[in-house]
């Protein structure tokens, strides 16, 4: 790579600033007119599978992201990491417009992937260069870790949502390997009661009652309440449906599954694994010091995670995805004769299915944590770094520490 | 650079904006996955027999459920589904305690069988305790005493043809458009061949109640509670179950759930 002088003006190359533009305002143009064609002409539609009306909610969504991908576009001739961004925006809108009209089909979808593409595209394109002038700016996520990321996210939330649903259709936990109906053996129950006021949700958690009364155990309105441990906003159907709960999960568990399996090999055989995640005698000494640091909300942006983010990414790799994983397993009657060794781990079917719904527990303590540290230290660097993989430090960087080009 | 950074400070309150509208927008949005026949459900159903695949390949054909203690039966075994039929064939039977009772092994064999109760009870007897886990998720320890199926299957003798079992069943579930269905279920050969897979005619040492299936019950250990079918009056040996009820192979495969049951 060229020495160029700080600061300098960069050059794009024309070939990735063209296919960046050129993806994004052909799908600002499909995504326009089609609709357009929702508002003016559907007819022309039905035979490409769009066969409703669409509200003016999800008409004013499709026509916002059709203008900001078109302006994305034009702008990202001039200034890539500009353009990309708000192609970005146009591609979010156009996702909830789609979701809004409950509609996925390759019509509706088409848009969505090139004004992605483009601004993808244009976002990478902008950092890799921008890496030359800026002496903060690192590459620090593997398009591997990025990719992985964002499927991880995508198949976590189907697993939580279609997992509570298909523990609405038995809202107890146990220890043991049976549960108790001739003895008590339970550790939770969220159920539905007729007190003097009416029905009421209650949970019971170690033998300790709550009224959990619109959330959990009784939901909906006063004229139709809803009878479930967890309300429809939080299980996928929102309706019970344990066929399509189970459907749901075990499908992105095989997706959680063959990613980290991915993931994992990668990690090993390129030695991320080994230096950032798994914490080590230095990261514990000097624990005290960051989690000190993370109290004054002082940060530091790195090539390496600092001791407790790799203390909360070990947690998470190491312990948590290994535990869920294989507690889930531990519930499976086939699973059970080909590894007996499981139940024996975990100290029967029903203590595994109480840790696994723990382990549930403590992944959305953490995407919560996640979240906020994402907002806190910087909610821009850190997306970046997820999307395009490149980081601004705030460290000194030694010469050649960079990190690898891509 | 200053610009860059407005813009995306522009793109991540636009985006919040945009990601907002989705949480607010609630998981209703998802709701098209219950439709049995919508594309994207087949396709997310495609996983279920990735697991079936799975799980045979690393279970093998013969490796047996856990099995427990008798010390570990702490509790009836706990009745779910059909707990007293009402059919009139039934009816009649257990009013004279199932002495006319015959199981029928019927389809793809070389030698139609008709197998009373005590034929059934003089065959070589085999008992278990075993958990079964229910696919709602409680587990329930019990002792299960029958007849080998794979034994009954010898006796027929199974033509090659046969790739699948049918358990026909005398209760009937559901009353909607269509009226009560029949209750059925069905397996592979490996599950109806396995060790522990069992005619099963008595329960923790009693006679198996009418609330768990009396006279009999298929008992498949290494799979979940609704692949169990109660009340079975035939038996039969087919190529394919797509003839019988909607298909999928059983009363509960048509109403949702997976063919294997193995998890």
């Amino acid at each position: 790579m060229a020495v160029i002088e700080q600061g300098a003006p960069v050059g794009f190359e024309p070939g990735a600033r063209n296919t960046a533009a050129g993806l994004t305002l052909i799908g600002a143009v499909a995504g326009g007119v089609i609709a357009v064609l929702l508002f003016a002409a559907r007819d022309v539609l039905v035979p490409l599978g769009v066969d409703r009306p669409a509200d003016p909610m999800t008409l004013s969504l499709l026509g916002a992201s059709a203008v900001f991908m078109a302006l994305g576009g034009i702008i990202a001739f001039a200034r890539l990491g500009l353009g990309g961004a708000i192609a970005l925006i146009g591609v979010l809108f156009w996702l909830a417009g789609c979701i809004i009209f409950k509609s996925f089909g390759w019509t509706l979808g088409a848009p969505v992937g090139l004004g992605f593409l483009g601004a993808l595209t244009a976002m990478i394109s902008h950092d890799r260069h921008a890496i030359v002038a800026d002496d903060r700016l690192i590459f620090r996520q593997s398009g591997l870790t990025r990719l992985t990321h964002w499927v991880w996210a995508v198949a976590m939330f189907f697993l939580l949502l279609s997992g509570l649903q298909i523990f609405n259709a038995r809202p107890n936990l146990y220890i043991g390997q049976q549960s108790g109906f001739a003895f008590d053996n339970s550790i939770l129950d969220i159920y539905a009661v007729n007190g003097p006021n009416g029905p009421a949700g209650q949970t019971k958690i170690l033998g300790q009652v709550f009224d959990t009364t619109g959330v959990l155990g009784m939901s909906g309105t006063a004229e139709r309440p809803v009878f479930t441990a967890f309300p429809g906003w939080a299980t996928i159907p929102s309706y019970r449906d344990l066929g399509t709960g189970r459907v749901v999960h075990f499908f992105f568990a095989w997706i959680l599954v063959g990613t980290l399996a991915i993931w994992l090999i990668n990690a090993v055989a390129t030695g991320h694994l080994w230096r950032d995640i798994i914490v080590k005698p230095r990261d514990i000494r000097d624990l005290p010091r960051d989690i000190f640091d993370h109290i004054r909300l002082r940060f530091t942006h790195g090539r390496s995670y600092t001791p407790l983010q790799k203390v909360a990414y070990f947690g998470v790799f190491v312990v948590a995805f290994p535990l869920i994983i294989l507690t889930g397993l531990t519930m499976s009657p086939g699973m059970d004769a080909a590894w007996p060794w499981l139940l024996d781990v975990f100290g029967g079917r029903q203590t595994a299915r109480t840790i696994h719904f723990l382990t549930m527990a403590a992944f959305v303590l953490f995407f919560f944590v996640h979240i906020v540290m994402v907002v806190l230290a910087g909610p821009i660097n850190e997306l970046r770094s997820m999307i395009t993989g490149y980081y601004r430090t705030n460290v000194h960087l030694e010469p050649g520490s960079k990190g690898e080009e891509r | 650079m200053a610009n860059l950074i407005l813009s995306r400070r522009t793109f991540l309150a636009a985006s919040a904006a945009g990601a907002s509208s989705l949480v607010l927008a609630g998981c209703d949005q998802f709701d098209f996955l219950g439709q049995r026949d919508h594309q994207v459900r087949d396709f997310l159903e495609r996983a279920n027999s990735l697991t079936y695949q799975a799980q045979r390949i690393l279970a093998g054909e013969q490796t047996l459920a856990p099995t427990y203690d008798e010390s570990e039966i702490r509790q009836p075994q706990r009745p779910n589904g059909s707990t007293d039929p009402k059919t009139a064939d039934y009816v009649a039977l257990a009013a004279n305690g199932f002495a006319d009772y015959r199981l029928r092994v019927s389809g793809l064999v070389e030698t139609q069988l008709t197998l009373s109760l005590d034929e059934l009870r003089n065959m070589p007897a085999q008992s278990q305790v075993t958990r079964h886990d229910c696919v709602e998720g409680w587990s329930c320890i019990a002792k299960w005493t029958g007849t080998r199926l794979g034994a009954i299957l010898d006796q027929a003798r199974v033509k090659p043809a046969a790739k699948f079992v049918v358990y026909h069943c005398y209760d009937t579930m559901g009353g909607g458009l269509s009226g009560p269905e029949a209750f059925y279920g069905s397996s592979d050969l490996i599950d109806a061949y396995h060790p522990q897979t069992i005619l099963a005619y008595g329960l923790n040492n009693a006679t198996l109640p009418i609330s768990n299936g009396a006279p009999i019950r298929v008992r498949i250990e290494r799979a979940l509670g609704y692949k169990q079918s109660k009340y079975v009056h035939t038996i039969e040996l087919v190529e394919s179950f797509t003839k019988f009820g909607q298909g999928q192979g059983g009363y509960w495969e048509d109403h949702g759930y997976d063919w294997y049951g193995g998890i």
